[in-house]
């Protein structure tokens, strides 16, 4: 396989989930595009470095996380196609309506700090296991595992103190809550 | 298994954003048109020490079959595999006091696709982290769908001092709530790789029926069980025992539909 093709193959199967990762961490939506754009041609330049398989989406949202946290801007050779696509983006979140249900389990999640809310985006919105964590934000599994831990408990912490009754969340939510009291 | 904690945090997933479409196209057009100086390729070794590492675990996961447990010494670590799922967790404590180890384990009910699954419960912080000296899992060999992990084993470092609770998931019997009721589209379970979120109540019924399972329905807010409308949506479900479903529902539907598991 040629090395377009390659990365057309990744590109393709993975592109849904970055713009997800990416989107799901930023406020705006230029930035959005913009770390988007990055990630991929990030991508494009170390295709060699880019693991087989289901690891690539791992290494890309590494990649993305990196870019989201420098604050990196795309090339300025791309500026009109990343106004278009933040353009995009706009208009798409203008038409999808804002999720209201589960609005104080939103809050108590807004009230934690930004690594335990990274952790346990990874775990719940991008559905990872503590050993894929562990890959993308470059630590040990146990020191993965170790994080998403004590951010379940925090989280479970905050919603108790908000008087969320955690019974119809299951017996380990319940658990978690009572332990971090 | 997936935690009630990660399933909360998925309910409230922002929405992924557009499908690709031809801006997505020309992105890729755009980002392929750059010159890329040709260089050796890296990375290489890392994968080497991956494979290495797979090896080990396949080294490690066979195991004699003998007592209820299978206790080995590895270096300054003690390695515990379950022979036996089925023994009285009496055997178990009496095998590990032997070897004067205060691991308290207990069974729990759960579906057959789970039963083997290993969760250290209480104390986590204090016996699991990477704190030196902690109980750690020690994973299958292969590819790991199950969320947490796929443990077939615990390492506890000889020596080890401290109280730690382990919960082992037994396969339920009939009529048995599982007390650790997997999600009902994770691997293995009945709805796996089928889109169940935001069907309606109407609709899920049949589906659930059609594998042999009977529904029951709670929501947010609702203590215990109720019946819902027809026309609310499913949010999320568990397996709550044997031909037993229990399904999270609500008046609205998701704004993001659980996507299926990535191993679909």
């Amino acid at each position: 396989m040629g090395r377009k093709e390659r990365f057309e193959e990744i590109y393709v199967a993975e592109y849904p989930d970055i713009l997800a990762y990416i989107r799901r961490r930023t406020d705006s939506h230029e930035d959005a595009a913009d770390a988007l754009a990055e990630t991929f041609t990030i991508a494009w330049r170390r295709l060699d470095d880019i693991p087989p398989g289901r690891r690539a989406r791992l290494w890309l949202f590494g990649v993305a996380r990196r870019v989201l946290a420098n604050g990196r801007r795309a090339e300025s050779r791309r500026g009109e196609l990343v106004e278009r696509l933040t353009l995009h983006l706009a208009e798409w979140a203008e038409r999808s309506p804002q999720d209201t249900a589960l609005d104080e389990v939103r809050q108590a999640f807004r009230r934690l700090g930004a690594d335990d809310r990274e952790v346990l985006a990874l775990a719940g919105w991008e559905d990872l296991g503590s050993e894929e964590i562990a890959v993308v934000l470059g630590c040990s599994r146990g020191a993965a595992r170790l994080r998403l831990h004590r951010a379940r408990k925090r989280l479970a912490k905050e919603l108790h103190a908000a008087g969320l009754d955690l019974a119809p969340y299951g017996i380990r939510a319940l658990a978690l809550a009572k332990e971090a009291l | 298994m997936r935690h009630d904690i990660d399933r909360l945090v998925a309910g409230i997933a922002p929405d992924p954003g557009p499908a690709p479409g031809p801006l997505a196209r020309e992105l890729m057009a755009d980002i392929t048109s750059i010159p890329v100086p040709a260089k050796p390729a890296r990375g290489r070794k890392r994968w080497l020490f991956a494979g290495l590492a797979a090896a080990l675990a396949v080294c490690l996961g066979q195991v004699p079959a003998a007592a209820a447990l299978d206790i080995k010494q590895v270096g300054d670590h003690y390695e515990i595999t379950v022979n036996d799922l089925l023994a009285d967790p009496s055997v178990y404590q009496a095998e590990l006091r032997a070897r004067g180890i205060d691991i308290t384990l207990s069974l729990a009910p759960t579906s057959p696709a789970r039963a083997g699954a290993i969760l250290v419960m209480n104390d986590l912080d204090r016996v699991r982290g990477p704190v030196e000296g902690g109980v750690t899992t020690i994973d299958g060999p292969g590819p790991c769908v199950r969320f947490g992990g796929c443990p077939v084993g615990l390492r506890v470092p000889v020596g080890f001092d401290r109280k730690a609770e382990i919960v082992l998931g037994r396969e339920g019997r009939p009529g048995e709530r599982y007390t650790m009721p997997p999600g009902i589209g994770m691997t293995g379970e009945p709805l796996h790789c089928v889109v169940f979120s935001n069907k309606t109540v109407a609709e899920i019924g049949p589906m659930l029926r059609d594998r042999g399972l009977e529904p029951e329905f709670t929501a947010y807010g609702v203590k215990g069980l109720f019946t819902p409308p027809q026309n609310w949506y499913v949010h999320d479900g568990v397996v709550s025992q044997a031909g037993g479903a229990l399904l999270l529902v609500d008046a609205k539907p998701l704004a993001t539909p659980k996507p299926l598991d990535a191993s679909c």
